[in-house]
């Protein structure tokens, strides 16, 4: 049952891998590096963890996912129209004109809960989605990123779930260690993040980010948590699976050449 | 007005507990029996204002009616791009309630001064910003505001306010009329419209319109316009800002029309911004008292 699980969000990985690779060399766009380091959680997350349904997107017993790092709006996109939320053919409007499917995330496009697109908005907005949804027992999952975790705002969100102890958030860390002009430990080093979290009440939980079965071993082990807030502090590498990329800080930059875009596209 | 405010709120919260009020650490004594009465429904969410926008948008995604409170500055400066971002462009059922708007807390300083709040929140999209002069006003601003499902910025001043209306607000439009528009006009947003009232009635001219606008959204634009293009000469008064508040709204109006009136706009000068002293005192130096207002409408009269 496990590894078949795995398989279909490994499966999921491959091909949003080449479908965002397209979408960002089409519209010559940027933020690779980000998506790619992401992409393998949230393959996992949506093939195997959230509650969703395309046919019932406002069902109010669904679990809500929100991409609080907007900027990789485009693995998103190309998850929700691999899950069918939307026809797959749309994909090519990426950042296009006229296009709805905005290189920063975007709520006109359907199976998106929330727009993001500039740093520490989105874990205030999954902590009065987890409030307002408590009825239901709906889990907030909230991805962020680590250059998002210089932000005032987020921080203050961190405190506030701590003190509340909300068991419905996830807070999941796209610990990449690079941000938007160098290395996060040159700019604000936060040596150690799991406690800083642990500090403010939260459960902290460690994973490697592109470890499929590691990946869903640690969301099952925050799940079954019964108190919270959890944060997920996953290791991942920027531009990861494309060489030119990995660890770089132009991979928050410069779109694939055409050279990268043919050998991702001819991949297995 | 903030008392009203607070009570009004409760009787709403009573029969519909989808109402949350968050509050960044303020409203000592006027919150007291919202938060005795509703503690499921509020929230006190510390002195951190863009999480209290971002949470109040997350709960209103969730269907939730959300107020948040504060003091002008820190309710609409300190969260501008949560209030844009997350509630704005959402077109989410959230109002930013804040006191001190204009100079109510006028020998706290500058930080303390609402001065610019009407020019940053009113250039956001789906906003609707409510400027009561009166606890009349705020009863009408209230009814209007209940239905509405899209973002609002009700802007109080304190408390103790003097009555400026006697009768019940009854009108289907975001302004309301003391005195029949003609060629000239007087037009007035919140608590200064008392001082506006006692120059007008000093002036004794009854070819002098005079009218009080707290609502401000397409709506109001679009009514007044009427107004404004049978106009000559309008005068504006307002404790804001003469930048980018109701008397530029009236001036981006009276731009398109083919023939516009004279528009003479009265608020809050920069050369006194750092000065404190009693809102009564700063009215005075910004020449937005009775007297002043009296002095400035016969100049051009
Ligand atoms: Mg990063």
């Amino acid at each position: 049952m496990q590894s078949k699980n795995i398989s279909k969000s490994q499966k999921l990985a491959k091909v949003l891998k080449k479908n965002i690779v397209e979408m960002i060399y089409d519209a010559q766009s940027s933020h690779l590096g980000g998506a790619l380091s992401c992409l393998d959680i949230l393959s996992v997350l949506y093939s195997d963890v959230l509650r969703i349904n395309p046919k019932k997107p406002n069902d109010s017993k669904r679990d809500i996912f929100v991409l609080s790092k907007g900027h990789v709006a485009a693995v998103v996109y190309a998850t929700l129209a691999n899950l069918n939320f939307f026809n797959k053919k749309e994909l090519k409007n990426f950042g296009k004109n006229s296009s709805i499917l905005s290189a920063h995330i975007s709520h006109k496009v359907k199976g998106v809960e929330v727009s993001t697109g500039s740093l520490g908005h989105g874990l205030p907005i999954s902590i009065g989605l987890g409030i307002g949804h408590m009825k239901y027992d709906n889990r907030v999952f909230c991805m962020i990123s680590d250059g998002e975790l210089n932000c005032g705002s987020t921080w203050e969100s961190i405190m506030f779930a701590g003190h509340h102890k909300l068991s419905s958030i996830y807070c999941l860390v796209d610990k990449n260690n690079i941000q938007s002009y160098g290395n996060t430990k040159d700019i604000i080093n936060l040596k150690d993040l799991s406690k800083k979290f642990q500090n403010f009440g939260w459960n902290t939980f460690k994973s490697n980010g592109h470890d499929h079965k590691k990946i869903l071993e640690t969301f099952k082990l925050a799940i079954k948590k019964k108190t919270g807030p959890n944060v997920i502090i996953f290791e991942t590498i920027k531009g990861k699976g494309i060489k030119n990329f990995e660890n770089k800080l132009i991979s928050h930059y410069r779109p694939p050449t055409s050279n990268e875009y043919i050998e991702v596209k001819g991949e297995k | 007005m903030r008392n009203l405010f607070a009570k009004y709120l409760e009787q709403s919260t009573k029969k519909n507990k989808n109402i949350y009020l968050l509050t960044g650490d303020l409203g000592f004594s006027v919150l007291d029996n919202f938060k005795d009465k509703f503690p499921n429904n509020f929230i006190n969410v510390g002195v951190a204002e863009q999480n209290m926008v971002g949470i109040a948008a997350g709960l209103s995604m969730s269907g939730k009616k959300v107020f948040t409170y504060s003091i002008a500055n820190f309710a609409t400066s300190r969260c501008h791009e949560q209030i844009r971002n997350d509630v704005c462009y959402h077109n989410l059922d959230v109002s930013i309630v804040a006191v001190g708007g204009g100079l109510p807390y006028g020998n706290l300083g500058y930080t303390h001064h609402g001065m610019e709040d009407i020019a940053i929140t009113r250039v956001l999209p789906n906003m609707t910003i409510y400027i009561p002069a009166d606890r009349k006003e705020l009863t009408y601003c209230y009814k209007k505001l209940m239905i509405n499902k899209s973002p609002k910025y009700l802007r109080l001043a304190r408390g103790g306010e003097p009555d400026i209306h006697h009768r019940e607000i009854k009108t289907d439009k975001n302004y309301i009329i003391l005195n029949k528009p003609q060629k000239i006009n007087i037009i007035s947003s919140g608590t200064i419209l008392g001082e506006v009232k006692k120059a007008f009635n000093n002036l004794n001219n009854k070819n002098i319109g005079l009218i009080s606008m707290p609502i401000i959204n397409d709506v109001t634009k679009k009514e007044i316009q009427r107004v404004i293009s049978k106009s000559k000469l309008i005068f504006t008064f307002e404790e804001h800002s003469t930048i980018g508040g109701i008397g530029s709204f009236l001036k981006e109006i009276a731009s398109e029309l083919s023939s516009p009136p004279r528009i003479l706009s009265f608020g809050i000068k920069r050369q006194t911004i750092y000065e404190v002293g009693t809102q009564e005192y700063l009215r005075l130096r910004n020449k937005l008292d009775a007297k002043n207002i009296y002095k400035n409408i016969t100049k051009y009269l």
